[in-house]
């Protein structure tokens, strides 16, 4: 592509092609003379050869034809055969023939006259020699012929053989030669070519040297020259310039270039240049718009949590990590008044909390006016550290106030050095409102939270169970009560629960599902204005009754749901059945006694009657009256007892004189023995007087009424640890097991023929237990069936610091039994007590028959008897009979009595001791203690 | 002679019963409680049962019950008792008793209940 220019007839190119070629010609010139002479030289010894060879041939044929012809002459001389005389003559011409060529051979001199002297031969031969042989042989004259051949003949036959032979010796000794020749010509030829090649091989080395000089230092200058516009340095490009050839174009083509490069470099460097400011700046944008986003992000965060969070210390804790980022404060407290939270940096919770309580009136009341403000004072040698110059504090007091114009929470921001500027106190004072806002929006969530918690705490505390169910039939919301009655704890309370499962839960659960299911499909599905309320029982685990309450709950017109309110009603039921078993009872025992008084009452005024069944009859209407009218008390004072209103005159009282006084009451019972046995050293209680006789005669009328057959009815009264005990012992009907348990619940009797037989009320163990629980006592049943009842019950003693040793009493009392027959009951509890007072137990009777019959039961050290003690029976007759009979015939005997002494009496019946009456109690205790 | 059997768990009331049917000159026996009646009315037939309602252990009902079905087609029963709701009375006639009086009666009114069912 590049035309060759003028400056290229100079060109490496072209020098090449003219050395070459000048080469090539004088190497063809040589190499075409050279063999030019060696053709000439082998061709003049190649003729030279061949004429020898010719001539030899030549020879060798003269001679075979010249052996011929004597050959045959003597043949045809022999044998006369015509054959051999035309060979002959064949011979003899052929031999003319060769010597014709012999002759125009080169021929030596000796050569010549053999020659001539053949010439002669022949001629000789063929026209004497022959003819006379001829005719010689035609007549027969051998002798003739032997004289002709040996004449002459001979000597030239010899002669020529010997040439013919020392020609061959001559010739191949030429042949030779010239062999030997040509080989010495080829040797000579072969290192003339040698040398000729020497030559050119020298001539090229130089000329290539040449071509390498002018070629190879032009480029190795121009390597250095690259490699010094590579490294900068300064370029020397010599003469190379001024060269015409190819490196001189590329040297100034070179050169040239580094010129355009170091232009251009210079441009370059010019807008690097700029470039490198541009990227400062751009460097320094991309730096702010870092600091900008930061800003963005730290500001959005704050954002973030102004928005979310539902934490007040979170809230204000962010808002001065914020704060401290932007404005960097060396010290701040932000105190926030409303929910009494603040954040600190730079002072410890105890130095921020004295701060903020000393906040001062006037700083408020500026804050008030102002909004914020900052106060510059030259820093504390504390504040200072380790700096020299005196610097300046910069206090900044900024503050919130809400709708009410209320202050509602203050910044106190120290820098120190650095001032506030406006902008930042704006921007920072904007920021406090908005967070004021957040934060007044915390303290509603606060608000509502708590009283949604409080709603929450009322519902689960409810007795009630609440059930809160969709338009859809799905439970949106149950309280724990419901868990608990319906037993809905194996449905989780978290999530609401599809209608399907809740209701098959209860129509699993209830006894009357179809109808429970009905009511609650039928208060889903309708709406309605008034409460509807359904029935239903439970039977999971226990029978639980639960009326069911479903109100609508309306949203406008629309309804969007149920509530049912679950009450858990088994309490009053049972109530309820107890209380219609009460009135079915009640109504048959009024009922009954009434019958008997209407109907014997109409029998008398409606029909004419004998005076006795009259009397019989009035008798019954009294007696189911007065039965009547015990029902009726029994009924109301329970009633009073139970719902509070019955009235205790508490007064100290001793007990046992009131067990004195009711056993004394039943003393005419026919076939009971109701006695006392006091083993009992203090006998004070507090008690209502009228109660305790109700109690005592409720127990031992039971213990009477349920032991028809009669027998002993015991009343003991015993000290135990810090309270009396009393029991009551019957020898009746007794109690199932499983009747005791049910004997002190309310309106429960037992209901059996016996006990029916005997009647009741069924109220008797219940106001019992009701008094017994008012004076803070116990009351129990212990009983066999058919081997009587006992029933025990405790009065915490008055004085209630005396406690017994329960074996003291036991061993003290065991076997020191005195009996007191007496129906003075001041006279006989006197007695008792001066008894008791020495260690002794007194088994009081009122009626001599029982008294006699209670000494067989019980060992006694002593009796006590009175004279004047009833119609049917004296205190003489009592003694009479414990003397009469075996087992207390040798019985100590103690008569009290205010009549005199009988002496023969007292003698007759080994009477210990008359005592009359009055006498010092201590005489009769005297008597035992001795 | 018209047999009649009175069950009563309370004496007094059978001796008013007793009292009160007594110049009408019928063959009165008695039971105290629901099991001597049935043992009774297996033994011996009666043209009239007056039934207590409220007993131990058997009740007046559970006594109908427990009745054969020709004794109680044959014979009328009589109930006494201190239930005098209407409900309870719907029960009782529910179960085939024919009479019913509540507690506390008249005697001129049940002698001339009593004389009424004999007569029919």
């Amino acid at each position: 592509m590049i035309k060759s220019t003028p400056l290229l007839n100079k060109s490496i190119r072209s020098q090449f092609f003219k050395m070459l070629l000048f080469l090539v010609v004088s190497f063809l010139i040589i190499i075409a003379a050279f063999l030019v002479v060696v053709n000439a030289s082998q061709n003049a010894l190649q003729q030279k050869r061949e004429q020898m060879y010719e001539k030899s041939m030549l020879v060798d044929e003269l001679e075979e034809n010249f052996n011929g012809i004597f050959f045959r002459a003597r043949g045809y001389y022999a044998f006369q055969n015509e054959q051999e005389l035309k060979l002959l003559y064949e011979n003899l011409e052929k031999f003319e023939v060769l010597l014709q060529q012999f002759s125009q051979l080169d021929l030596t001199e000796e050569e010549r006259g053999l020659y001539n002297e053949l010439v002669d031969f022949h001629y000789n031969y063929k026209t004497v020699t022959l003819p006379k042989g001829l005719s010689f042989a035609k007549m027969g004259d051998y002798e003739a012929l032997r004289e002709l051949s040996n004449s002459g003949a001979n000597d030239l036959v010899n002669k020529f053989i010997a040439y013919t032979k020392s020609y061959k010796k001559k010739t191949d000794h030429s042949l030779n030669q010239i062999f030997s020749k040509t080989v010495e010509q080829g040797q000579l030829f072969t290192f003339i070519s040698l040398m000729i090649s020497g030559l050119i091989l020298l001539f090229v080395g130089v000329i290539l040297r040449r071509v390498l000089n002018n070629m190879i230092r032009p480029i190795e200058q121009l390597t250095l020259a690259t490699n010094a516009l590579a490294s900068g340095k300064s370029i020397d490009l010599g003469n190379l310039v001024q060269k015409e050839d190819e490196l001189g174009i590329l040297a100034n083509s070179f050169l040239k270039m580094i010129l355009s490069i170091q232009d251009k470099e210079e441009v370059l460097t010019t807008q690097n240049e700029e470039l490198l400011a541009q990227q400062d700046e751009l460097q320094e944008n991309q730096l702010q718009l870092q600091n900008s986003l930061n800003y963005l992000e730290k500001y959005n965060q704050l954002n973030h949590v102004l928005t979310f969070t539902l934490n007040k210390q979170k809230l204000i804790d962010n808002l001065h990590n914020y704060l401290n980022d932007i404005y960097q404060y060396d010290t701040s407290v932000l105190y926030w008044m409303e929910g009494n939270v603040y954040a600190t940096k730079g002072l410890s919770h105890q130095s921020a909390a004295a701060l903020v309580e000393n906040f001062g009136m006037d700083k408020q009341a500026r804050l008030k006016q102002e909004k914020s403000f900052v106060i510059t004072r030259q820093l504390t040698a504390n504040e200072k550290g380790i700096a020299q110059e005196s610097y300046y504090a910069y206090d900044l007091y900024s503050s919130v106030f809400n709708s009410k114009r209320e202050l509602v929470a203050i910044l106190m921001a120290t820098r120190e050095g650095h001032p506030h500027n406006d902008r930042d106190i704006d921007s920072l004072n904007g920021l406090l409102n908005r967070v004021s806002i957040a934060f007044e929006r915390i303290l509603m969530y606060e608000e509502v939270e708590k009283s949604r918690t409080l709603n929450q705490t009322i519902i689960d505390n409810v007795n009630e169970g609440i059930q809160l169910v969709s338009a859809t039939g799905d439970t949106v919301l149950i309280n724990r009560a419901l868990c608990g009655i319906v037993n809905l704890l194996n449905l989780t309370t978290e999530s609401s629960i599809p209608k399907k499962d809740w209701l098959q839960h209860f129509q699993k659960c209830s006894a009357q599902p179809d109808e429970l299911i009905e009511f609650l499909e039928a208060s889903i599905m309708e709406s309605f204005e008034e409460t509807r309320k359904c029935r239903y029982c439970m039977t999971a685990e226990h029978e639980i009754f639960v009326e069911v309450y479903a109100t609508c709950l309306f949203d406008g017109q629309e309804k969007v749901g149920t509530i049912f309110v679950h009450r858990d009603i088994t309490r009053e039921y049972e109530v309820d059945q107890m209380k219609s078993e009460l009135v079915s009872t009640v109504s048959h025992e009024l009922r009954t006694p009434l019958s008997s008084v209407l109907g014997f009452t109409e029998l008398l005024l409606t029909k004419n009657i004998k005076p006795e069944r009259q009397n019989k009859y009035i008798d019954t209407i009294h007696r189911e009256a007065v039965r009547l009218t015990n029902l009726i008390n029994d009924f109301l004072d329970l009633q009073r007892m139970e719902s509070g209103k019955q009235q205790y005159n508490m007064e100290t009282l001793q007990l046992n004189e009131i067990a004195f006084e009711i056993v004394n009451r039943f003393r005419h019972e026919q076939k009971h023995n109701v006695h006392l046995i006091d083993k009992a050293r203090e006998v004070y209680v507090n008690a209502d007087q009228d109660r305790l006789v109700q109690l005592f005669i409720n127990l031992i009328g039971n213990a009477i009424k349920f032991s028809p057959q009669g027998g002993d009815v015991e009343i003991l009264l015993e000290n135990k640890n810090n309270s009396i005990q009393v029991s009551i012992k019957d020898e009746g009907i007794g109690i199932s097991k499983q009747d005791i348990a049910q004997l002190f619940q309310k309106f429960k009797r037992i209901d059996n023929s016996l006990r029916r037989k005997i009647g009741g009320t069924g109220l008797g163990l219940s106001i019992c237990r009701e008094i017994i629980l008012k004076h803070e006592g116990e009351i129990w049943i212990e009983s066999e069936e058919g081997q009587g009842t006992t029933v025990y019950f405790t009065l915490p003693l008055a004085n209630n610091t005396i406690t017994f040793d329960e074996e003291d009493v036991m061993e003290d009392s065991n076997g020191l039994n005195i009996m007191l027959v007496e129906d003075d009951l001041s006279l006989a509890l006197l007695l008792s007590e001066e008894l008791k007072s020495k260690g002794f137990t007194v088994i009081h009777h009122h009626d001599p028959k029982k008294a006699f019959e209670d000494t067989l039961n019980t060992p006694l050290l002593g009796i006590v008897i009175d004279i004047m003690l009833g119609e049917e029976m004296s205190g003489w007759d009592l003694v009479r009979a414990l003397r009469e009979r075996e087992h207390t015939k040798e019985i100590p005997i103690i008569i009290s009595s205010a009549l005199d002494e009988v002496k023969e009496m007292v003698d007759q019946f080994q009477i210990k001791k008359y005592l009359t009456k009055p006498y010092p109690p201590e005489e009769i205790s005297k008597l035992f203690v001795k | 002679m018209a047999r009649i059997l009175v069950v009563d768990d309370e004496e007094i009331l059978r001796m008013l019963i007793r009292e009160t049917l007594e110049d009408l000159e019928f063959d009165i026996d008695e039971a105290e409680d629901g099991e001597e009646a049935l043992k009774k009315m297996m033994e011996s037939s009666y043209d009239l049962m007056i039934l207590d309602y409220m007993m131990p252990n058997l009740t007046g009902i559970e006594v109908i019950e427990l009745l054969p079905q020709e004794i109680k087609m044959s014979m009328p029963i009589l109930m006494l008792t201190a239930k005098s709701q209407e409900s309870d009375r719907q029960k009782v006639f529910d179960l085939g008793v024919d009479y019913f009086m509540s507690k506390p009666f008249s005697p001129i009114k049940l002698m001339n209940l009593v004389e009424d069912i004999l007569n029919d």
